[in-house]
């Protein structure tokens, strides 16, 4: 569904990702995971277009992101690590707005209302954004992408504000959405999660993809059975702890 | 002691204002630019003083009269300035970070006020010059000079130091935050205040239009003349008048600006809270979400439906945000101040009609700037969904343009309806409104996108527009040419129907008055579509380039 081959952001004479290549397949739900500063979001704003790479590409579905921006984007949901909404509108005008700017059939506002419940955002909905908190922000956002049924989503943090309930809630939307198929990128910091729910997990340091597979293959690959935490850790250390170059 | 230590935070605090609005700064050029355009009007407006008063004749008491106008016109501007600044950094912008701090009420209020300073310089351009002249036509003695500094500088302190006082005035009563525009309409209502309380207390100098007597007892209550009187008495060789105006200067900004610090420090934090508070529930009110009732209206205009879902979101977004009609109605006022007194300013006729569309219009220019430097952040909403740039672009275009349209529409309504001018003059307005407005519009369009500030700095804080970047003052530039082209184009073609308009240009005036209507709409539209060509092309461009920058930098300014 998505394709990134050799990815590489360059900030002034700073490499902010070197060469990432990732593959995301349809149904699949991919943990990125790093510590503060590694890349992720940069990585996920080139996925979404947002950013231009220095070097690489982004294949969406059929479509170049470069070359056919339009198509692409159609099919394309991203949520920022900041939820960016617009404070004037409420709720729900935002979602019908969501729902017009990515020209969709207006059968989407009932899938959107079931959100809305699932989210406990109902009683919200028709307050102002700007009364919202920053959770519920994050909620109506997501939301807004939801609702224009993209078949590749990227989420940066999206448990970062979240409830319990909504953090529950999220998981089991995010595994609804695979099973019809649609492809999600979830950038996290906490690993009990990402160890609970992704199928793969990558793992970037420095800019660098240093490994990715599901938590059985790294595991295996660095002969431990340590729980994907330590796994982490002793990974991350060993790649910073490295001369540069 | 504390007032030392507070003193000496303050400077530090300063400076790291002074910091971020240099790092503020985009192109230093265009800064100094739009800077010397504002230091040639003020410039413009001292020399015209100047002039004024060398040519008045001596006697009479006409010199003193007019150094004391301007010492109040430029008081009253002074203190709107003041007002504007520090209500504006006590009241609109929030502060959160110096409100949590461990600092006193009146270490904070005197870091809002050391702000202020930025205003001295331009009062002194105007005020400076004329009191020189003053000097020199009343061949006052050397003493006069230092003394007449002095009483500019006293004046000034006097007038800060009421400023503050009218803040904690407005504190007592302010329930919550306010918007910048209210802040506007509130700050020129007290700079008005100054001229129109005396007059209606004074019966006798009830003059006609400026000339007004200010010899008069009640208007010695105003300390912004005491400076005037002052010097006026210094150049006429009483010492003890001058003595006494210089005291009672002193003292007024001593008392108050003493009663201001120690009420600051007292009640500044929790009045402040309050403000916050009632802002926060104010944002809990419930709004009914708009149902779209007519949808199908909105399916037959040939847009794409990312234009359309933009352009309709700005317009709940400025229902829902009177501060932005606030000042619009502002330029309404004028209309009343125009159309409520024929021959206001010595204007009549189809001269009034043109200053009375150009009142109105203006001020909606503002409309196109906000429309896209109010996405702020939420741009990347628009660059991640599939719209093109020219969808983007035409739905701020058609917001500013229709409700500029529409607003100007009434106005003429409104003027048609008090002033009742000829039809055939309507109904040529009426039209050429339309290619009017399209073409303001549309050159506003490439300001607004090359100086939109999708991401608020402190500097920006401080300007109106919070979401535009300082250099946008210079889109009236633009506009300037514009305007009066559309406007001689609309007096050519109403002159027919309202003879007497334009002596000086009789002769020209040739051929019936439906060949001049129909000329002036043809000049009209063809203007406007010059214009907006040359608009569009330029946004179009401006807007791609700024979507490339700021996806190569990931920044959005
Ligand atoms: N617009 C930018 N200009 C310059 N440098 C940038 C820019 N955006 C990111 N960087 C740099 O790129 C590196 C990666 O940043 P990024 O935001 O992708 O990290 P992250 O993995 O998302 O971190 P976190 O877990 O804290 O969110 C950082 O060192 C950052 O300083
Ligand atoms: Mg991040």
């Amino acid at each position: 569904m998505l394709r990134a081959d050799g990815l590489t952001k360059r900030f002034g004479d700073k490499e902010a990702v070197c060469d990432v290549s990732l593959t995301l397949k349809a149904g699949e739900l991919f943990g990125f995971l790093g510590p503060n500063g590694a890349g992720k979001t940069t990585t996920i704003r080139m996925l979404a277009g947002l950013l231009t790479p220095t070097r690489g590409e982004v294949r969406i579905g059929n479509h170049d992101l470069e070359r056919a921006p339009r198509e692409a984007k159609k099919l394309l949901g991203y949520l920022p690590d900041k939820p960016l909404v617009y404070e004037k509108l409420t709720g729900r005008e935002y979602i019908r707005f969501m729902m017009e700017l990515y020209d969709m059939p207006s059968d989407v506002l009932d899938e959107a209302e079931s959100y809305l419940h699932a989210f406990a955002l109902d009683s919200a909905a028709d307050d102002l954004i700007s009364g919202y908190s920053h959770g519920m922000k994050q909620k109506i956002a997501l939301i807004g992408q939801l609702t224009h049924r993209p078949r590749v989503l990227l989420l940066d943090e999206p448990t970062v504000g979240l409830d319990p309930k909504g953090a529950r809630t999220l998981r089991e939307t995010l595994r609804a959405l695979c099973e019809q198929g649609v492809a999600v990128l979830i950038s996290t910091h906490l690993l009990p999660v990402a160890e609970m729910m992704c199928d793969r997990i990558g793992i970037m340091v420095s800019g660098r993809m240093i490994a990715s597979g599901t938590v059985v293959e790294l595991q295996s690959r660095y002969h431990t059975d340590a729980s994907l935490e330590d796994l982490f850790l002793q990974l991350t250390d060993a790649t910073e702890g490295e001369p540069a170059g | 002691m504390t007032v030392c230590s507070d003193w000496q935070k303050v400077r530090h605090l300063a400076r790291y204002q002074r910091l971020m609005a240099r790092r503020g700064i985009q192109s230093r050029a265009l800064w100094w630019l739009a800077r010397g355009v504002t230091v040639a009007a003020f410039g413009a407006l001292a020399a015209f003083c100047v002039l004024v008063m060398a040519t008045l004749p001596p006697g009479e008491g006409g010199r003193s009269n007019l150094l004391m106008l301007i010492f109040l016109g430029g008081g009253a501007f002074l203190l709107y300035l003041e007002l504007m600044v520090l209500f504006n950094r006590l009241c609109v912008i929030p502060f959160d970070e110096l409100l949590v701090s461990p600092l006193s009420g009146r270490a904070v209020l005197m870091e809002r006020m050391y702000e202020q300073v930025r205003a001295l310089p331009l009062y002194a351009l105007l005020v400076i010059p004329v009191v020189i002249t003053y000097g020199v036509t009343e061949n006052a003695p050397l003493v006069f000079y230092p003394i007449a500094l002095l009483a500019v500088f006293l004046t000034t302190t006097a007038i800060y130091a009421s400023a503050a006082l009218l803040l904690l005035l407005l504190l007592t009563f302010l329930k919550r935050r306010m918007s910048r525009e209210t802040l506007a309409l509130i700050s020129s209502i007290v700079a008005a205040l100054v001229f129109v309380i005396p007059r209606i207390l004074d019966a006798s100098t009830a003059g006609h239009g400026f000339q007004i007597n200010l010899q008069g007892a009640v208007w010695s209550m105003l300390p912004m003349i005491w400076g005037a009187r002052m010097i006026a008495a210094v150049a006429h060789a009483a010492p003890l008048q001058a003595v006494l105006y210089g005291l009672l200067l002193c003292a007024e900004t001593v008392i108050i600006a003493g009663f201001a610090l120690i009420w600051a420090n007292r009640h500044l934090h929790d009045r402040i809270g309050r403000l916050y508070d009632g802002q926060h529930r104010a944002r809990q009110k419930r709004v009914r979400s708009s149902q779209r009732a007519r949808r199908s209206v909105w399916r037959v205009l040939p847009l794409s439906p990312a234009t359309r879902a933009v352009l309709y979101k700005d317009w709940v977004r400025l229902r829902r945000t009177p501060s932005e009609l606030i000042g619009l109605l502002f330029s309404a006022l004028y209309l009343w101040f125009i159309v409520l007194r024929p021959g206001a300013g010595g204007f009549s006729g189809a001269w009034q009609l043109v200053i009375m569309i150009c009142v109105v219009t203006l001020p909606t220019v503002r409309l196109g700037l906000s429309g896209l430097g109010l996405e702020s952040a939420q741009v990347t909403l628009l660059m991640q969904a599939p719209a093109s740039p020219g969808d983007v672009l035409i739905a701020k275009w058609l917001y500013a343009f229709l409700t500029a349209f529409g607003w100007s529409e009434l106005s003429l309504l409104i003027y048609v309806l008090i002033i009742h001018p000829p039809v055939s003059a309507v109904v040529l307005t009426a039209i050429c409104l339309l290619p009017l407005v399209a073409a303001s519009s549309s050159i506003t369009l490439p300001f607004a996108v090359y100086y939109a500030a999708f991401v608020a700095t402190a500097r920006q804080g401080r300007q109106r527009n919070i979401y535009t970047k300082p250099g946008i003052s210079l889109q009236w530039l633009a506009q300037l040419p514009l305007y009066v082209l559309q406007a001689g184009i609309l007096l050519y073609g109403v002159a027919p129907d309202w003879p007497g308009q334009m002596p000086a240009l009789a002769s020209l005036l040739t051929g019936s008055a439906t060949m001049h209507v129909v000329l002036a709409i043809v000049a009209s539209v063809a203007v406007a579509a010059v214009v907006c060509l040359i608009g569009w092309g330029m946004a179009l461009k401006a807007w791609r380039r700024r979507l490339f920058l700021m996806r190569e930098s990931g920044a959005l300014d």
